[in-house]
């Protein structure tokens, strides 16, 4: 219990533990896994999608997620949509004939995230916060009762985020929740904020992952993998977690800590 | 022999998504948003393009 495994000892975990009795041919993927599959020039990408592909697929291991998982998942890609569309209209070449007052923002919020990314390699990726600025200078005028807004975000995100999910379903990932009587079988204990909050408290995670981990201890599935180093550290602060499987990068970064790997 | 194709829905998951992503606006969307702007908000500036700033000086000399 509690272990970290690197994606390169996956074969020898899982020689070992597929042949015990309990063993579930099943894992939670993580928010961050399937957010890294978006990104061509995250270092990790080509390592999860091959991963997955020929460990996981090529092994028969079949892939869940939670409403925690999907919703972030969800969120992150409306997020990217948005902000490339919008920075898109402030391209020099752009048709886009947006209001002077939201081109000025979006052309000030884009220099400030590029600064970001240059010098700490932060994601462009506008906070919920500037979207909501943004949304704010699309205002109609007073007598005019129109909402161009909901008009416009229509319009850019309408199809594609049903085509991400499509795709996403398509994978074959699939969403499971305690609550639906079709699938309760993937669970054995019921999930209670009581757990959230003791694996939250054991190593200060914060609620949305220690939530992740308490529907992988509450399911029937040996292990979770992910890409966050912070549920690596609570896996291995806290024995009683389940095993966690992660990019050898975290695996090696989760040295430096001392812990029993 | 030919050779078995190895499934890879994750791979292809990723092509999706990043193809989503360069997936520029249609000239139908542009259209659209641009009309919903034009209706809805007063200070939309007109962006004209270069070219036809040109054309239009030019079809002005012919007419003097």
């Amino acid at each position: 219990m509690g272990r970290l495994i690197s994606f390169s000892g996956f074969d020898a975990y899982y020689s070992k533990t597929s042949i015990e009795s309990s063993f579930v041919n099943g894992t939670i993927l993580d928010t961050n896994i399937l957010i890294s599959l978006m990104y061509e020039v995250k270092l990790t990408h080509d390592e999860i999608v091959n991963f997955l592909d020929e460990k996981i697929v090529g092994n028969g291991i079949s892939c869940y997620t939670n409403v925690i998982t999907t919703a972030e998942f969800l969120n992150i890609f409306r997020r990217i949509l948005l902000t490339e569309h919008l920075c898109d209209s402030i391209d020099e070449f752009s048709k886009l004939n947006f209001p002077k007052k939201s081109k000025y923002l979006i052309k000030r919020l884009y220099g400030e995230y590029k600064h970001r990314f240059d010098h700490e390699k932060k994601d462009i990726i506008f906070a919920e916060s500037h979207l909501k600025q943004i949304r704010d200078t699309f205002s109609g005028s007073a007598h005019s009762g129109l909402k161009p807004w909901p008009e416009l975000t229509q319009e850019l995100l309408g199809d594609e985020l049903e085509v991400v999910y499509k795709a996403y379903e398509k994978a074959g990932i699939i969403y499971i929740s305690p609550n639906e009587d079709n699938q309760k079988h993937y669970f054995n204990k019921k999930m209670i904020w009581e757990d959230t909050i003791k694996i939250s408290a054991s190593s200060g995670l914060a609620i949305f992952d220690a939530m992740i981990l308490n529907a992988l201890q509450c399911s029937h599935f040996s292990f979770l993998i992910t890409a966050d180093a912070d549920i690596a550290y609570a896996t291995l602060a806290n024995c009683e977690i389940k095993d966690v499987v992660v990019p050898d990068s975290i695996f090696k970064e989760m040295k430096k800590y001392n812990f029993k790997i | 022999m030919s050779e078995i194709k190895k499934k890879t829905p994750f791979r292809d998951l990723a092509n999706t998504l990043k193809s989503i992503r360069k997936k520029p606006l249609s000239k139908k969307q542009i259209e659209k948003i641009n009309s919903i702007i034009k209706r809805d908000i007063e200070d939309t500036e007109e962006v004209i393009p270069i070219k036809k700033i040109a054309i239009s000086k030019k079809e002005e000399q012919s007419l003097q």
